[in-house]
């Protein structure tokens, strides 16, 4: 289990969606969605892994929403929830009331969520028996289980208006490691290996721009 | 707030040059250091705040192997620089990122390190990107000898004698670098956990922090070897003759995307450097004092660029034509010229024309150089919070989308990528060997389809292109729906209409792109001197030539930060 930085999280997330077909913006997305939520103590990087298992191979077009209808459903299942996300950030649909069905991994919708939070409200996203409150500074304690959270799909994805609870506290971001398990560190890097161009002996002269003599 | 913490009315400017001029790679790529460059604001604060630095540790063998640790104490915080000394093979001495092995590696240290760290360190330091750091460092670096200047100073010294000035005026370090990681990078800290501090807020402070301890542990290093080669002989190095050494720096495209992935960070350092030479040329007078520190300035300038060398044939004309327009200049600013109104402008506004970009921009850090009352806050303004500009405002109407990238994009809408080959012969991407970016031939290389997202203005022109077939009034959010490809394209145009110096106005895939313009650029805003282009693709550069060591940051006295120009320093 690698004990990564932030930063990392971040840039594997990227390169790794990129390798699965998603195009840059929405892979920027989603490398700073897994680590908004390791920020937050939440695993990120092992959901976003996941979802990218399920998304590489297929033209990822065929998992945008279509946002006429609702619930906002995928062309072919299941509903990218980066691209959802994306999507409600960019002001479409109606954060306060919103349905989406068949979204893999819904947990990763949260960071989105954060940013479309009405002043003096929060919103609850909730699927199964599942509920994450999210208010105007972010995620609120206390969490469901890990279990509940890291669902492989939300059948059925609500997006509702809640009061904002007094009690409760947003969990504060923190800098530090976040362990990623072996397993998903290296899923996230084989996918992230699919943008790197192999060297060729013409590559490796040119493209680093070697040619003067450096050890003087 | 209270009243004494209210900001102050801040110097009256003139209007900031435009984006137009001051973003294109020529004229970037002709940046000099100025007093904002990071080496010397973070040393004005580490002599203002009195900070001290111990070797707290020395075991280096008498075969130049071992380690060694500087603590850097300040007000609030304490920082190591941990570093191992090792002997390689000649042979294994290259500077290129390929390297497995290094003469002496090196990790910034947040705090004190106890043993279980060092010995942690020790195994994993000396192997770089092929070992794993944790939060408790903040920065991951390594060295090769100048191994001529190495020898040369050691063989001096262990005689008894200093070493030969011009030769260490030729070469200027006993090691370079050959990178200085930091951010997060191969599980080093991330920059959240120091961006609180005051002493780390900007950007490459710590960074900064460890080249100039590094720099000490050379000169260290070789007077330790001189000794133990000649105990009875050897001498110390001469305080005038040490200062005139830096350290050495070899850089390649690994550097060059930074400023394209970090648009509004770009900005905010452009826009410091622009704010600092618009209020400098809206001054009305230029007291004696003031034409004094210019005209010594320039002197020291004149002596620099005499002193610059280079094998590289497009740099050394221009450093032959920069000679020839600061003797120009020189003969301009005299003679009474600086008495009347505004002379700094008048001045600027002669070189404009009368001086090539090289001069023009070299003129700019000597213009803001005598200035650091009006100019020196501006480098509090030179980072900021890059999360706020990430998000996309969705409801902008694509008439609005249209306008931002017609005002903002104008260069990169008149480049014909559809119909020339050379607009867009050239592809960045990352290679699989050492995970650095590349730049390829599109049409003779593989791998274009694995591109990375640096064709900025081919990117925004095709989003452009799209965008013509929505209604003025559509948002963008709808516009990206159907076309999510243009997601990363939307999200520059956004910043660049918030930031106006986020863009560089330059096609960045062209065939006569000179990637080593975004590495000046950037290197600039370090603050290193002496830019050697070793090819169109990497550089060496000199970082904290002239500086004050450890042991004299006390002792600086009022003309500390005077020592960039080498005629100020070789007092």
């Amino acid at each position: 289990m690698p004990d990564c930085s932030l930063n990392e999280v971040q840039m594997y997330g990227l390169r790794a969606a990129r390798g699965a077909r998603m195009p840059w913006g929405l892979a920027e997305e989603a490398g700073r969605a897994a680590r908004w939520l390791c920020a937050r103590g939440l695993p990120g990087a092992e959901w976003l892994q996941r979802l990218l298992a399920r998304l590489e191979g297929s033209d990822h077009a065929v998992h945008a929403p279509l946002t006429a209808e609702s619930p906002w459903r995928a062309t072919a299942a299941p509903l990218c929830p980066v691209t959802c996300g994306a999507a409600l950030s960019d002001g479409i649909g109606n954060p306060q009331s919103l349905r989406l069905a068949g979204v893999a991994c819904p947990a990763l919708l949260a960071p989105f969520v954060a940013r479309v939070v009405p002043d003096g409200h929060c919103l609850a996203l909730r699927w199964q028996d599942c509920e994450l409150l999210i208010g105007p500074d972010g995620l609120l304690a206390p969490l469901p289980g890990l279990a509940a959270l890291g669902v492989e799909t939300g059948d059925e994805v609500a997006l509702v208006k809640a009061p904002l609870a007094r009690a409760a506290a947003p969990l504060v971001p923190r800098a530090g490691a976040v362990a990623v398990p072996s397993a998903t560190w290296q899923a996230l890097d084989a996918l992230a290996h699919r943008t790197y161009v192999p060297a060729s002996d013409e590559s490796r002269a040119r493209g680093a721009g070697a040619g003067a003599l450096d050890n003087d | 707030m209270t009243v004494a913490n209210a900001p102050r009315t801040p110097p009256p400017a003139l209007p900031l040059r435009p984006p137009g001029v001051v973003m294109r790679l020529a004229r970037m790529g002709a940046f000099h250091q100025t007093r904002l460059s990071f080496m010397r604001t973070l040393l004005r604060r580490l002599a203002a705040e009195h900070w001290s630095v111990e070797r707290t540790r020395w075991r280096i063998a008498a075969d130049g192997t071992g380690s060694a640790v500087y603590e850097a104490r300040g007000p609030h915080h304490r920082y190591s620089l941990v570093c191992f000394a090792h002997r390689i093979d000649p042979a294994e001495r290259t500077d290129r990122v390929i390297a497995e092995r290094w003469d002496a590696t090196f990790a910034l240290f947040d705090g004190v390190p106890d043993e279980a760290d060092l010995d942690r360190l020790a195994a994993n330091v000396p192997l770089q990107e092929a070992g794993r750091c944790s939060q408790s460092e903040l920065v991951l670096s390594r060295a090769n000898k100048s191994v001529r200047l190495f020898e040369h100073v050691l063989g001096r010294l262990a005689e008894g004698r200093q070493p030969d000035p011009a030769q260490i005026a030729e070469v200027g370090y006993l090691m370079r670098t050959t990178a200085v990681y930091g951010n997060g990078k191969f599980g080093v800290a991330d920059r959240e956990r120091i961006a609180v501090r005051p002493e780390l807020a900007g950007p490459f402070r710590a960074e900064m922090l460890a080249v100039w301890l590094i720099r000490a542990f050379t000169v260290d290093l070789v007077e330790h070897l001189a000794r133990a080669r000649a105990p009875d002989k050897a001498v110390a190095m001469d305080r005038d003759l040490r200062r005139a050494l830096g350290v050495g720096n070899a850089t390649g495209l690994g550097m060059a995307p930074f400023l394209v992935n970090h648009p509004a960070l770009l900005h905010t350092w452009m826009a410091a450097r622009e704010t600092a030479l618009a209020r400098v040329r809206a001054v009305q007078r230029a007291e004696n004092a003031r034409q004094q520190a210019f005209a010594a300035a320039l002197a020291g300038a004149r002596q620099q660029v005499a002193g610059w060398r280079t094998a590289d044939a497009r740099q050394s004309a221009r450093i032959e034509r920069l000679a020839r327009d600061l003797q120009t200049l020189d003969a301009r600013a005299g003679n009474g010229y600086l008495d009347g109104p505004r002379p700094w402008d008048a001045l600027y506004r002669w070189a404009e024309s009368a001086l090539d970009t090289e001069a023009q921009e070299l003129l700019v850090s000597l213009l803001i150089e005598p200035h650091g009352d009006l100019v020196d806050g501006l480098g509090d303004c030179m980072s900021l919070d890059e999360e706020q500009c990430f998000r996309i405002d969705g409801t902008w109407p694509v008439q609005r989308l249209r306008a931002s990238i017609e005002r903002d994009y104008a260069w990169a809408l008149a480049a014909d990528f559809a119909g020339t080959r050379n607009a867009h012969s050239r592809f960045w991407y990352v290679s699989e060997e050492k995970l650095e970016p590349r730049l390829g031939e599109r049409f003779d290389e593989p791998g274009a389809e694995l591109e990375q997202p640096y064709a900025t203005g081919r990117d925004v022109a095709a989003l452009y292109r799209d965008s013509a077939a929505f209604a003025s009034n559509t948002r963008l959010g709808k516009l990206l729906l159907v076309f999510p490809q243009h997601r990363h394209a939307a999200r520059r145009v956004q910043v660049a209409a918030r930031f106006p110096y986020a863009e560089i106005r330059d096609n960045l895939v062209g065939a006569d792109l000179v990637p080593i313009d975004l590495l000046r650029c950037k290197l600039s805003f370090f603050g290193a001197t002496r830019f050697d282009p070793r090819s169109d693709r990497w550089v060496r550069i000199t970082m904290f030539q002239g500086a004050p060591f450890p042991d004299e940051l006390a002792g600086a006295g009022t003309d500390f930060d005077d020592w960039v120009y080498p005629c100020r320093t070789a007092r």
